[in-house]
């Protein structure tokens, strides 16, 4: 049993300690917008927010984030309007999609910490962020639109 | 008919010589499955029931005026459904804030149900135009009924009929009309179109209606379909794609997993996966750990010994034969041209095996339900996966349905359902719903991926340097023979051929005299499933043989550009063709 806050709600998960949060999120907690790509952390799929901070949940253990706050693509804006989330739209961003609530998790915290970023900062940070349909050029274009200014 | 594009004829299902398309009232009681206003492929659960007209197969309209489109092509990131309900939408004259799209399971109705090759929207064309239009016709009539004036004095704009100063909405001749014309299909094939001039969406920009879902972890993809009492699987994957038997299952460390259940080797009357050993457990984490602590000893074939180097070289000697593979063209003069030639050009290509590596790895939700078996899953050939998932299960066609979901990545992956059938089988096996998911790792080593293929280029020159003859031999793995061999046409020495396999061979070079062979790798055929990635063929065929035509300039000591700008005379064989290429090979040039 692993007590944690997912979107704001307080929630006691009974999936055995060791078991990836990616699971406890899509299949006990039925969230399912946090997506499987790899399982071994390699192309953020499944990038979540703990305590703000994007995390692989495919690769973190849910009893290390036991107390924690834990943001998923659901949570990140209670109406989907996230400033990323209009610029992903505006831009027309997705193609299948199936990486997209990854890249926006990771371009919430690159905004955090960057909110001027350049396209090095966005390549840096993004990098790590995979796309099989190639949206990258549409994305780093979301991601400039929707700096805070 | 010299062009090697090739398509299945989507303009006539196969069911469309009985089919009529029925302009009519669809009545009080008519369900509308899957209105999903603002929502592409939004729970389903959400499903809203009310009654509908229906003026054809292809789209309906409610009584608050939402047009539903019906959507029989996979989306998988091209947006398809957007520009599909534009083509009917444009002739209905709808207004596009009330069109919605539905992403339709896999009921024979529909016809051929296949999404690839860019065929969705030019083959789809005139079809749901003359839905639209047909739709449009019957909604004039009705509104002008209702508004007391003859159709002829009427006009349909966004969703509205006029005629003067009055007018009509969609939504009230729904609500208040009773339409009825019967429109065959030959009818509905007849039915006029606008002038491209008068087009009010299509060719204009627009907003996808997948893309709000996709940004808000609303979009429901294969790998997301659930059902309740359902068990995770993994599979345990055998040496070889076929040829592997199981001779035993040890499966006493994964007993100490929680949650594991068993491990079960799979009986597999349709072929698909033989040697398969599925492992269950009550969650998909516990299934990846319990399938890494399963022992399976298997009795494979030769072709767990096979390496892709194996592959070319077994090309290379099917190549060597003049006599092997089906001549595709075989223009009089090709031999006397090498014969005579003033100099002669010959190289050797080959490429390697190319993975889909789709973002979502393969699955499927398999279970039985009032009869009938439901496999919900992303796929791209329905038509193509059904019968197999019958014969596997064995019942008739009809009993068994898809269910359609977004795609995470197609890239051809999904033409080939194989991953369906295993799902099924366990379902069936333990009399429950099984959720079948392949890890990333098994998903690359079960691709159905791009065949390694080996060619060989020649080409002839007369004195002055011009080209005379060419003939180009490209042997592969077919994924046609494998999967769909009814697909494959005869070349001209009667033996048939993967289009697939050898597109893009038809030059739109004028080379002289041209032979095509194309040859079938049977060892690549049995050590893995070859699979058609994105163009398949132009992966390999285009490659070599503009490799070549720059070598072939380099070695007359002319510009490579220049070379090219002579040889695209129009007179190639792919020269391009009516609608679609119209001028091709000379457009080219400029």
């Amino acid at each position: 049993m692993t007590s944690l806050t997912i979107n704001g709600r307080e929630v006691t998960v009974t999936s055995g300690e060791d078991t990836p949060l990616l699971w406890v999120i899509r299949d006990e907690l039925g969230l399912t917008g946090t997506k499987f790509g790899c399982g071994i952390g390699m192309c953020g799929a499944c990038t979540v927010h703990v305590e703000g901070r994007a995390i692989r949940s495919c690769i973190t253990p849910v009893a290390s984030v036991a107390g924690t706050r834990i943001t998923t693509i659901e949570g990140l804006d209670p109406a989907g309007a996230h400033p990323l989330q209009k610029a992903w739209i505006a831009t027309q961003a997705p193609q299948c999609g199936y990486c997209q609530s990854g890249q926006i998790m990771q371009a919430a915290t690159l905004l955090k910490d960057f909110p001027e970023p350049t396209d090095r900062d966005i390549d840096a940070v993004m990098g790590g962020n995979l796309c099989r349909c190639m949206a990258y050029v549409r994305i780093r274009k979301a991601i400039h639109l929707a700096r805070p200014n | 008919m010299g062009g090697l594009r090739f398509a299945p004829n989507l303009d006539a299902p196969a069911s469309a010589a009985r089919r009529d398309f029925l302009i009519g009232a669809a009545g009080a009681g008519f369900v509308l499955a899957f209105a999903r206003p603002g929502s592409v492929f939004a729970d389903p659960a959400a499903a809203i029931a009310a009654s509908a007209y229906e003026p054809n197969l292809w789209c309906r309209i409610d009584a608050e005026g939402i047009v539903t489109v019906n959507i029989i092509r996979a989306e998988m990131g091209q947006h398809v459904g957007t520009a599909l309900a534009r083509i009917l939408a444009d002739e209905l004259e709808a207004d596009w804030a009330d069109v919605r799209i539905d992403h339709v399971d896999s009921d024979p109705k529909w016809g051929l149900m296949v999404t690839g090759g860019s065929w969705s929207v030019w083959q789809s064309f005139p079809l749901l135009s003359q839905a639209g239009a047909a739709a449009r016709t019957a909604l004039i009539e009705e509104g002008a009924k209702l508004l007391g004036v003859a159709p002829s004095a009427c006009t349909a704009r966004a969703s509205t009929v006029s005629a003067g100063s009055r007018s009509i909405r969609y939504a009230e001749i729904v609500r208040r009309g009773n339409p009825s014309r019967h429109y065959s299909a030959d009818e509905l094939k007849a039915m006029p179109l606008k002038p491209a001039s008068e087009r009010r969406l299509v060719g204009r920009d627009t907003q996808a209606l997948d893309v709000p879902d996709k940004t808000d972890g609303k979009a429901i993809y294969g790998i997301d379909a659930r059902v309740e009492g359902m068990l995770y699987a993994r599979p345990k994957l055998p040496p070889t794609r076929n040829g592997s038997k199981v001779l035993s299952i040890d499966d006493a460390a994964a007993k100490t997993i929680p949650g594991y259940h068993r491990a079960l080797a799979l009986d597999d009357p349709s072929g698909t996966v033989p040697g398969w050993v599925m492992v269950f457990a009550d969650s998909y984490a516990a299934a990846i750990r319990a399938a890494d602590q399963v022992q399976v000893r298997w009795d494979s074939d030769d072709t767990a010994q096979v390496s892709e180097q194996h592959i070319l070289d077994h090309g290379a000697k099917l190549i060597a034969d003049p006599d092997a593979g089906a001549r595709v063209f075989d223009d009089a003069g090709v031999d006397a041209a090498f014969a005579q030639a003033a100099s002669l050009l010959e190289h050797t290509y080959t490429t390697a095996s190319v993975l889909h590596f789709q973002l979502e790895p393969v699955n499927a939700l398999a279970f039985q339900k009032d009869g009938r078996w439901e496999i919900h899953t992303g796929n791209q050939w329905q038509s193509l996966i059904l019968p197999t998932l019958a014969k596997a299960l064995g019942v008739g066609e009809d009993a068994v349905v898809m269910r359609t979901y977004l795609l995470g990545g197609g890239f051809g992956r999904r033409l080939n359902g194989d991953y369906a059938v295993p799902a099924a089988l366990a379902a069936k096996a333990l009399g429950r719903p099984v959720k079948m998911v392949l890890t990333r790792a098994d998903d690359a080593r079960f691709d159905s991926f791009r065949s390694p293929s080996i060619q060989r280029l020649r080409m002839a020159f007369d004195t002055a340097g011009a080209v005379t003859a060419m003939q180009h031999d490209a042997c592969a793995g077919w994924p046609t023979e494998v999967m769909v061999p009814a697909f494959m046409p005869k070349g001209v020495n009667g033996v048939a051929y993967d289009p697939f396999a050898i597109a893009g061979a038809d030059s739109w070079y004028g080379v002289g005299a041209q032979r095509v062979r194309a040859l079938s790798n049977d060892l690549a055929n049995r050590a893995f499933r070859p699979g058609w990635l994105r163009s398949v063929g132009p992966g390999w065929t285009n490659w070599a043989s503009e490799c070549f035509i720059d070598e072939a300039a380099h070695a007359l000591g002319v510009d490579p550009v220049a070379f090219r700008l002579r040889l695209l005379d129009g007179k190639g064989r792919n020269a391009g063709s009516a609608p679609n290429a119209v001028g091709g090979a000379l457009r080219l040039a400029r």
